[in-house]
Parts: C-alpha cells; sequence; structure tokens
C-alpha cells in the first residue's frame, strides 16, 4: 500500500497548501525544485497569494487527472472547464498570468493569456488604454507619428462590389455605419469590406457624412443626424 | 507578459494599431523578437495573396498595373484604376512625376519597381511593400546606353541572430524581420541573344554593402548561361531560398538547370539536372512554393506536370508532384464557352489543341500544394492538378508582359529590414 505522495506549498501571505506531487509538478518551476531535492519542507512562493495559488492548484488538479488514462475527461469538457474557470475579474486574470509565468505552468499561461488577446482583439487604443488604465505617454505629434508610419493598419477598404472602386477610411469613420461596425467586430481581419447594396456615389456620400459626424464628436459638439444619412443608412442595414 | 498576451492577437493589423497605446506598447511591438514569436504563432497562417498584371516588361511612361487579391476562398476581387494605373504605387514619391516606371520583380509582399529620370543617366530602383507603403530607394545605377535589355532577380535571405536560432533553423526561417537582400541585373549579351554564352556580365546591389558592383559570372562546366534564349526566357530567372535559377538550354533543349548564389559565390554558378520525365523540347515554366522550386510543364493537348525540387546536393533531386492529362482533366463549363464564344466545337481534337495552345502558366497557388493558376485565352482559371477539376476564377483580356504573386506572410514584410541590433526585450 503506497499512499500518495505530497508537497507543501506556501503563499506569500503565509496560506499553507497540501497537494499531490503530480499536480504540483504541472508546474515546472515547482518539478524543478522537486527533482533537485529542495522540497523537504514547504515550498515558499513569495511571488503568488493565497487567492491565486488556489485557483492554479485547482487548474493543475483538472489538468493532471485528464493526462491520467484512467481519466474519462474529453478535451470538449476539459475546454467547457477552462471557459468557466476563466470567467473572473480583470485583476485576477492578470495575477493568474503573473501566477501561471512564475510558476511555469504553461497550459495556465497560454489559456490566461489568450483570454486576454481576445479581449482586446477588437478595442481601439484608446478603449485599450481605459481598460488597463495605461497613461498614454505620447505627445499628440508622437502618437501622430505613429499612426502616419502605421496608416495601413488604421484604415479599412470599403469595396462596392460590382464595380472596382475601393475607399480608404480611418476605421473610427466606418464604425460610425452599424452594419460596418458589426462586421469589424466580427473578427473581419481582412481590411476589405464589401458593400452590396451600395454603389460607389452612395458610398462617398456617406463617407463624408460620416466625417462629419466623427468631427462633430471629437468637437465634443452635438452631432446632427442629417436626414440623407438616415435614409441611406438603412439599405445598408438590410 | 505584455509580450504573451500581444503575439496571441489574431491578426497583424491589430497589434500593429496598438502600437498607439504607449511608448512601451509601442516598443514591444516593434521588436524584432516580437515579431518572430508571432509569426512562430501564426506559422499555419492561410495566407492573402494578390495577383499584379503589368502590361510592359520594360520602362515605359504608359505602365498600368491591375491587381487582383484573393481571399480565404479564392475568391477574386480586384483594384484596378484606369485613370492613373499605378495608384497602388502612389506612395512612391516618383510616381507623381510620371516618371517611366516598371515593377520588375517580386518577393513574398515585396515589390522591386524601376524608374528612370527622364534623359538621366542611372535607373533608380525602390523596394517596397505596396500593403504597407514602406519603401526604400536604392542608390541610382548608371545606365549603359546600348544594353537595354535586362533579367531581373531579387533575392531576400532572412537572418537570424538571436540565441536560440539553432532551433530556427531547424524549423525553417519563420522571421521577416531582419533579412539581407540583392538586386541582381543580368544584362544581355551585345551579340545575338540566342547565342551561347559560357559567362554572364551582371550587376549586384547588396544591403549588405549598400552598393552596385559589376560582376562576371561563369560556370566551371562550360554551361550555357545565357537565360534570354527562347526556351529559358520563357521560364524566367526565379528566386528561391537566396538564389537565382533559370533553364540552361542546349541546341534548342532544356538541359538543365542554372543556380546563381551571389550570397555564397559572385562568380560562380551551379548546376542541377532536370528531372528525369521532363520534356526536354516543350517550354517550362518555374515558380515556388513555400520555399521549395517547382516547375510546371503544359504539353499541349497532352498533360500537365509538376516537380518538386527536394535537394540542391548531387546536381539535384526532383520529384513529380502531379501528372495529369487532359483526357481526365474537368473542364467545367470551358469548353462550352469556347465554342459559344468562338463558335468552334471543341469536343474535335484538332480545335481542342487550338485552345489548348492559349494557356500558359501564371502561378503556383500560394496555400494549396496541388493548384496553378492558368491563363487561359480570356480568362483565369484555377487547375487543381490532383482532382484535375479546371475552375474559373475570372475574365481578363488586358495585355499581360508581365505577372507577379505577392503573398502576404502573417507579418508585413519591414522595409528597409529592422537592423540587427535592436535593443533586446524585457518582458
Amino acid at each position: 500500500m503506497s499512499s500518495v505522495k505530497k508537497v507543501t506549498l506556501k503563499s506569500s501571505d503565509g496560506e499553507i497548501f497540501e497537494v499531490e506531487e503530480t499536480v504540483a509538478m504541472e508546474s515546472q518551476t515547482i518539478k524543478g525544485l522537486i527533482e533537485d531535492d529542495c522540497a523537504d519542507n514547504a515550498i515558499p512562493l513569495p511571488n503568488v497569494t493565497g487567492h491565486i495559488l488556489s485557483l492554479v492548484i485547482q487548474y493543475c488538479k483538472e489538468h493532471t487527472s485528464s493526462s491520467d488514462s484512467n481519466s474519462s475527461k474529453s478535451n470538449e469538457k476539459l475546454k467547457a472547464w477552462d471557459t468557466q474557470f476563466i470567467n473572473v475579474d480583470l485583476n485576477v486574470l492578470f495575477d493568474l498570468i503573473m501566477a501561471a509565468n512564475y510558476l511555469n505552468v504553461k497550459g495556465l499561461l497560454d489559456l490566461t493569456c489568450q483570454t486576454v488577446a481576445d479581449m482586446i482583439k477588437e478595442k481601439t487604443p484608446e478603449q485599450i488604454r481605459a481598460m488597463f488604465n495605461i497613461v498614454n505617454d505620447f505627445t499628440p505629434e508622437e502618437e501622430e507619428e505613429v499612426r502616419r508610419e502605421n496608416a495601413w493598419a488604421f484604415e479599412i477598404s470599403l469595396k462596392n462590389n460590382n464595380v472596382v472602386d475601393t475607399f480608404e477610411v480611418e476605421e473610427s469613420m466606418a464604425k460610425e455605419l452599424q452594419t460596418i461596425k458589426n462586421m469589424i467586430e466580427d473578427n473581419y481581419t481582412d481590411s476589405v469590406i464589401p458593400l452590396h447594396n451600395v454603389t460607389s456615389d452612395i458610398l462617398e456620400l456617406v463617407i463624408e457624412d460620416c466625417k462629419k459626424h466623427v468631427e462633430a464628436a471629437e468637437s465634443e459638439s452635438e452631432p446632427s443626424y442629417s436626414l440623407a444619412s438616415k435614409l441611406i443608412d438603412d439599405p445598408l442595414k438590410a | 507578459m505584455l509580450l504573451e498576451i500581444l503575439y496571441r492577437l489574431p491578426c497583424c493589423r491589430r497589434a500593429v494599431q496598438f502600437k498607439s497605446v504607449s511608448k512601451r506598447w509601442l516598443s514591444v511591438i516593434s521588436n524584432p523578437y516580437f515579431i518572430r514569436r508571432f509569426m512562430d504563432r501564426h506559422r499555419h497562417y492561410v495566407c492573402k495573396f494578390t495577383h499584379v498584371f503589368q502590361n510592359t516588361i520594360e520602362l515605359n511612361v504608359n505602365t498600368y498595373i491591375r491587381l487582383v487579391s484573393y481571399d480565404h476562398n479564392d475568391n477574386p476581387s480586384f483594384k484596378f484604376d484606369p485613370r492613373i494605373g499605378l495608384e497602388f504605387l502612389d506612395f512612391l514619391p516618383v510616381l507623381s512625376l510620371h516618371y517611366p516606371v516598371c515593377i520588375q520583380a517580386s518577393f513574398n509582399d515585396l515589390l522591386l519597381v524601376c524608374t528612370q529620370v527622364p534623359k538621366a543617366s542611372f535607373f533608380e530602383y525602390y523596394i517596397c511593400n505596396p500593403f504597407t507603403k514602406h519603401w526604400l530607394k536604392l542608390p541610382p545605377i548608371p545606365t549603359d546606353g546600348t544594353r537595354t535589355r535586362v533579367m531581373i532577380g531579387f533575392l531576400c535571405d532572412p537572418c537570424i541572430c538571436d540565441s536560440d536560432s539553432d532551433n530556427d533553423r531547424e524549423q525553417g526561417c519563420i522571421t521577416n524581420a531582419h533579412y539581407r537582400f540583392m538586386v541582381v541585373r543580368i544584362l544581355c549579351p551585345e551579340e545575338n541573344t540566342t547565342q551561347f554564352q559560357t559567362q554572364l556580365q551582371v550587376q549586384i546591389f547588396s544591403s549588405e554593402t549598400n552598393e552596385w558592383r559589376n560582376s562576371v559570372v561563369s560556370s566551371p562546366r562550360k554551361l550555357n548561361l545565357n537565360p534570354f534564349m527562347p526556351i529559358a526566357c520563357y521560364a524566367g530567372v526565379i528566386a528561391c531560398n537566396g538564389m537565382l535559377h533559370w533553364v540552361c538550354v542546349k541546341d534548342k533543349e532544356i538541359k538543365g538547370f542554372v543556380v546563381f548564389d551571389p550570397f555564397n559565390d559572385s562568380e560562380q554558378c551551379h548546376y542541377i539536372h532536370p528531372p528525369i520525365d521532363l520534356s526536354l523540347r516543350h517550354y517550362v515554366s518555374l515558380g515556388v512554393f513555400r520555399r521549395r522550386l517547382r516547375i510546371f510543364q503544359l504539353i499541349y493537348a497532352g498533360s500537365f506536370s509538376l516537380w518538386e525540387l527536394e535537394d540542391y546536393s548531387n546536381a539535384g533531386t526532383w520529384c513529380m508532384k502531379q501528372k495529369v492529362y487532359f483526357s481526365n482533366m474537368d473542364f467545367g463549363d470551358f469548353l462550352q464557352r469556347a465554342k459559344n464564344i468562338h463558335g468552334l466545337d471543341y469536343s474535335d481534337e484538332r480545335t481542342k489543341m487550338m485552345l489548348y495552345r492559349d494557356m500558359t502558366f501564371l502561378a503556383f497557388h500560394p496555400n494549396d500544394g496541388d493548384s496553378v493558376f492558368l491563363h487561359c485565352g480570356n480568362s483565369v482559371q484555377l487547375c487543381n492538378l490532383r482532382t484535375g477539376v479546371l475552375k474559373r476564377v475570372y475574365y481578363y483580356s488586358s495585355p499581360v508582359r508581365s505577372k507577379f504573386q505577392l503573398v502576404q506572410p502573417s507579418w508585413p514584410t519591414p522595409v528597409p529590414p529592422l537592423p540587427l541590433n535592436a535593443p533586446s526585450i524585457s518582458n
């Protein structure tokens, strides 16, 4: 009769966790310590709080048992568990990323980083700053320079389906049109958006109108909706 | 940690937009190490690609181009402005001056454009990425008033200089952040262009020296190096793996292929045998698929064949990838439409031959190793050599004198290449 080998982990705030060795070895860092025979007493983890460590241990438990030949966990079930597990507050998510990196738990690092990447992929730079409390340390000239040098990334081509005119517009303007906004946010990785029902002349007018709206919004005055734009927006919504 | 998150973004556009978030984000995203991780993550990226058709092979004030871009489902979309013709390149300052201009080569998402200031005695070359609109101008090269015909080779060789470079080399180069490049001008021999030439005059620009240099290239086997001869000229000079390749012709037959590797030896050429089952008297087309050299041969009313070079050693090891006989092909409505247009009954073998004579090779499909694009009279067709199915992609009837296939990698190739000694990134 053999008892399951356990290791003791101690978080930065003094919490003690006793886990099976196989579970703890999901962390390459801990695995290294165990193999180097440094794990007789409690392993101190000064960079991880108790709350986060308990989450990491949960993840490792779930993923260790899945690599067990006796386990019947399917990939789908594991993915579903992951999705639910990662549904946490942004701050917790960041702490998990740091912990996964420090403890070198590859699967958790992948999961957490990909989750954040998926959260930000539809955001504008302004929204990113708001979300992460990042200070914009560019001067207006510097920011303009970055945008200018990489103008191709900030532009979207609106393409008329039948003819071959394309219009290069700033993404912020294109988003004025609800339909296009939805297409962009549906992860449209192409930068050319085909518009089937709109001729080039109308498209020009609409773009002019959008420009005005964006300029008005930037100058913080009330945007005035012209009748023309209302009429035009409707067929686009169709 | 920022890097770990950002390289998992699905497309490069977003990542580049985020350069404007803050200085730290700008520094992370611009770093070559980030680009390498990004491209590694997206190594199975299905490339978007664009065909560029040009109505000339030489400097011309009336040059115009037509672009056909393909999405992930091979659906084409066109970009063509008849008013200007080269509007797609209008970020190049020289174009607003209406000098004679000509696109002369392409590599991945880069184009090599040549222009000449009227009445000046030099050529100017630009390397540009038409998607990011970044460009760089090479030092001018003096013209030699007499010779006008040249063949151009544009070679890019990615450099790897990071600590785990051995790993990179095994997996193949996966970053385009650092590269060295060369532009090779092969000058047409003054005498008869179909003459046996054991030496070639070339002018080479190297990004490592940043200057043009003249060189004389010869072959130890005394091969005919002349790429201007009919069969060789048709196939052209193809850049692959940092080397130039063209057909070696002897007595109106294909003898083999010349391989010129100026990064290692700018004065001697190598040679590779043709595939055993290549028809030596028929024309061939050369191309590249995923950094491997390929031959396509169309034998009228006979077959399409495709070979790939597996190994350069021992004078070359070829592998036949596909061969399909016309009798086994499904031409779809190609024959029916031809009948409607020309009023001829193409089920007759002789008239079929006339139709096939109009077929020319356009490019290898960059994402599908079994498919090739063909020009068939008025239309561009996509031919799957494995299934034998020919599918019309679109109609195209303007004259095409030269054509290029731009393939966009998962991260746009920087122009100029990023400097090798970029500061190392802190995570």
